[in-house]
């Protein structure tokens, strides 16, 4: 039983708030999965929030999920039904390279 | 969504006008988009509104080449009350897209390396080429959330009056004010790297005044990069910076946003060390320039038409130099701005958070 009381691996889901890292671009997912993991769900919003997945050479881009109510990094394997709260904050933060090749 | 109606295809041809190559053209709308949007709202034309909302794009037939050659795409964006917002934007939007496919022929012994090359882009007419916004997960769905500009109100023409021009003005380019202590503190931190590259965050408000429009941004300060990782000619900004960042703002409290960022290009003091021209005052060689990667950061991470890229160069023969970048048409370009408190006496070095400088460097 996780803290939201599901059981993991259950069909059940929560609702999150997600911000882009210039926090200019909002956006609510709905339907989350609880047994997802963090890295699943970066990688399902990517897209739909117009955020690169690669860099200028393909390579993926990396991506960490803040969850705002605990100001720490989500790891990747975390499951989100064990991590996250009905309506959580959580913003996308890339590293991301400058260059001047 | 955005509505194309017409499917791209770009083509790179030899100086010599031998077709090397063809390949479908996937265009990137959200960036002219987004510019094409924030213009509206600088006008009054649209609400200040921060949304992708809807778009067309329809291309314009080249007058010489003819149809179904394209000069350049006329851009539509539309307000939730049936406002709509046009530009045109210019054929060198797709260039970016040449220049990787021109790379990509380098590989491929097809083209030289250094050689010259041109590109058109011929459009076909294609009612399925209507995009819907690329679909999340399958097991979740994710829905924009509009949010007003964050606008404070300030008066346009005191800052003028303030101000010192700085670069070539462009009509039509967003004011922006930067005070000289920002891009002197930003300077500062340049030096200390060294030949690494080093930045930071700009940050501040955007303005209206009570009997205009028009939009403008003031730089309140800048906020040193933390964590990252630098060399020559690379500087990560990581998940740590960001989070960082978005504490320091915090802590200010004055409800600024993050507006841009600079960085350092001070490679050739390394790399020009040894060069012949350098007693001699002919050297022309400039680092104020955003490489591909700084665009690529710049879309990633300050997507909004508003934002800003400082580049403070610094090379052996052309001393210390500012320039500012900006989105115009979807496009990262050099622009003008204006110097504030360029008169007065610079306060201390304490201004945004000169904290931790030891974390800048050394990490790479």
């Amino acid at each position: 039983m996780n803290r939201l009381g599901t059981v993991k691996g259950s069909s059940g889901s929560i609702g999150l708030q997600v911000s882009d890292v210039s926090g200019q671009k909002h956006a609510n997912a709905k339907g989350v999965p609880l047994d997802s993991t963090v890295g699943e769900l970066v990688h399902g919003l990517l897209g739909r929030m117009n955020l690169p997945h690669n860099d200028v050479s393909g390579r993926p881009l990396t991506y960490q999920a803040r969850l705002e109510r605990e100001g720490r990094h989500l790891h990747a394997s975390e499951v989100v039904g064990e991590s996250l709260q009905e309506d959580d904050r959580i913003v996308l933060l890339p590293d991301v390279d400058a260059g001047c090749r | 969504m955005s509505q194309s109606g017409h499917r791209y295809t770009l083509e790179i041809i030899s100086d010599s006008g031998e077709l090397l190559d063809q390949l479908a053209a996937d265009i990137n709308w959200e960036p002219p988009a987004e510019c094409t949007r924030f213009t509206g709202i600088r006008r009054g034309q649209i609400p200040a509104v921060m949304a992708t909302g809807e778009r067309v794009v329809q291309p314009v037939w080249h007058p010489k080449l003819e149809r179904p050659y394209v000069c350049e795409f006329y851009l539509t964006v539309f307000g939730d009350n049936g406002e709509q917002v046009s530009a045109e934007i210019p054929l060198s939007y797709v260039g970016d897209l040449a220049r990787r496919a021109s790379a990509r022929l380098v590989e491929k012994g097809v083209l030289q390396a250094g050689s010259r090359f041109h590109y058109r882009v011929f459009a076909v007419e294609d009612s399925a080429a209507t995009q819907s916004e690329p679909s999340a997960a399958p097991s979740f769905s994710v829905e924009e959330v509009p949010r007003a500009l964050p606008l404070h109100t300030g008066c346009l023409l005191d800052a003028l009056e303030d101000g010192l021009r700085f670069g070539t003005m462009t009509a039509g380019d967003m004011p922006v004010f930067i005070p000289h202590h920002v891009l002197t503190e930003a300077s500062v931190l340049a030096r200390q790297a060294g030949a690494n590259e080093t930045g930071g965050i700009l940050i501040g408000h955007l303005l209206r005044g009570p009997g205009s429009p028009e939009i403008f941004a003031k730089i309140t300060a800048q906020i040193p990069a933390k964590h990252t990782r630098t060399s020559l000619t690379k500087l990560t900004f990581t998940a740590d910076t960001w989070a960082a960042v978005r504490g320091a703002i915090s802590q200010r409290g004055q409800d600024e946003i993050q507006l841009g960022w600079w960085h350092s290009h001070s490679f050739l003091k390394e790399l020009c060390r040894d060069c012949e021209r350098r007693g001699d005052g002919t050297c022309t060689t400039n680092p104020s320039f955003v490489s591909v990667e700084d665009v690529a950061l710049h879309r990633t991470c300050f997507p909004r038409a508003f934002s800003l890229a400082l580049v403070i160069s610094d090379s052996p023969c052309g001393g210390l130099g500012w320039e500012l970048f900006g989105w115009r048409c979807g496009m990262v370009v050099s622009r003008g701005f204006h110097i504030t408190e360029a008169l007065q006496p610079a306060p201390r070095l304490v201004t945004a958070s000169i904290v931790n400088r030891e974390s800048q460097h050394g990490k790479n």
